[in-house]
């Protein structure tokens, strides 16, 4: 999308993440707002409590695990029903490494995404021969292997108990609040993103587009299927384990119902409402998959706080309509918000001449 | 419907659907007496594996995730399951 007059002479000129000085004001003033919003006051209260805080954080941590799924699914076209698990894998590793060989949050959250990549790659092997339907449901076994590993192994993982972690500290300082855990956060997912858009502009990037485009013109050319799409499976599962372990943290607590099937699904279901193949859809889709329940439910408090007499209605009523908003979403939407948002860059680009 | 009569029916029931994909997958997806094979197979390797972990690994629980560690390591075999048909692609 390029803007009138603005042309480009060089392909580096072309590849730049934030190519016209107009995006890069816009995101460094989105920067200073994502740092000052949760210490921005209101008359003597902070503007975001409890609730909402707790929101941005999981939409940032969202964000991270989204971005990983789009690099598998969106970029290299491996559907993966797995992605819940190896958050999973990504949240007991960094547990495990804090909580009982107590060392730092630093070296869990490493280690998180290291054990996180090499378990994707083992459950990635089988995309060497299988495609489409039939590597969905290879990747939805290793949901299954995968949660019933937490469950079993007691030693580890706490089995139904789960495992208790603390937040991270540096030098004696402990990021307990969620306000100052969210800093933590902010920053990983602002090198996680970076890496993701940097990676697609490298050989390794367009090696996995050539993949997804047609496997086999991709063969022909040079390229090693098998090591890309390993390769890509490794990479979407240090996302999710880094994302996974930034959640234990933020929930000071980790079991094995928060890594089901429907945490896998809602996060195919992000990639897909926020576009496939783009980073910023997958950070559009988490904002929209982490707010849409927030705002059902406070509509339907509202609704029943109205109305006592259909309280009971208006909730059961609840997911349902979470479903259908989806629903109509793809059908009226099927290429993702983020290309819904490069339409109206364009439509006002050439506004009011849009022919 | 036979599920429902046999165990009763409450929220748990989509358990039982998800394991009706490695018994379809595994018999290949376009063919109906596949589906009927994978499913028995799915079935019985389930119980045989579910008996032979409790007697000789003292392990419990292996019912739940054998049908998908089978359909893994069969597909890795036969990528189109066991009578699926074999797809032929031209670039």
């Amino acid at each position: 999308m390029h803007y009138c007059g603005d042309f480009r002479t060089t392909y580096r000129k072309d590849m730049e993440i934030f190519q016209t000085p107009f995006i890069k004001v816009c995101m460094a003033v989105f920067l200073v707002f994502l740092l000052v919003l949760p210490v921005l006051k209101l008359k003597g209260e902070y503007l975001l409590k409890g609730e909402y805080l707790w929101i941005l954080l999981q939409i940032l941590i969202a964000s991270i695990g989204a971005v990983g799924i789009n690099i598998l699914t969106g970029y290299t076209g491996q559907i993966s029903l797995g992605q819940g698990a190896f958050l999973g894998v990504g949240a007991y590793t960094s547990a495990y490494v804090t909580a009982k060989m107590g060392l730092s949050f630093w070296v869990g959250l490493p280690a998180a995404g290291a054990v996180t990549a090499l378990a994707g790659m083992v459950f990635g092997i089988p995309s060497l021969r299988l495609k489409g339907l039939y590597l969905a449901i290879a990747t939805l076994a290793s949901q299954f292997i995968l949660e019933w590993i937490f469950v079993r192994w007691e030693s580890v993982t706490g089995g139904s108990h789960g495992i208790t972690i603390p937040r991270p500290s540096i030098a004696g300082h402990t990021f307990s609040t969620d306000r100052s855990y969210y800093y933590i956060v902010l920053a990983v997912a602002i090198v996680m993103i970076l890496f993701a858009a940097n990676l697609m502009r490298t050989r390794t990037g367009r090696a996995f587009m050539a993949v997804r485009d047609h496997y086999i013109s991709a063969e022909i050319m040079g390229i090693h299927l098998f090591k890309y799409r390993l390769l890509s499976f490794g990479i979407s599962s240090f996302y999710a384990g880094v994302a996974g372990a930034l959640f234990g943290h933020s929930l000071k607590y980790v079991t094995s119902e928060q890594f089901n099937i429907e945490v896998s699904i809602v996060y195919l279901a992000m990639i897909i409402i926020g576009g496939l193949g783009s980073i910023m859809g997958s950070i559009y889709g988490a904002v929209f998959m982490i707010l849409l329940p927030k705002l059902l439910s406070t509509v339907t408090e509202m609704v029943s706080a109205d109305f006592p007499s259909i309280a009971r209605l208006a909730i059961s009523f609840e997911h349902g309509i979470f479903g259908l908003i989806i629903i109509l979403f793809l059908i009226f939407e099927p290429d993702g918000l983020a290309h819904r948002w490069k339409m109206v860059k364009a439509y006002w680009k050439l506004y009011p001449f849009s022919y | 419907m036979l599920i429902g009569n046999i165990n009763g029916i409450n929220s748990s029931l989509y358990h039982f659907g998800l394991k009706v994909f490695p018994a379809t997958i595994l018999g290949g997806l376009d063919s109906i007496l596949g589906a009927a094979i994978g499913g028995m197979i799915i079935g019985i390797l389930e119980n045989l594996s579910d008996g032979f972990a409790k007697t000789y690994l003292n392990l419990s629980g292996v019912k739940e995730v054998a049908p998908y560690v089978f359909l893994v390591i069969i597909l890795m075999i036969k990528p189109y399951g066991l009578f699926g048909t074999k797809e032929i692609e031209r670039v």
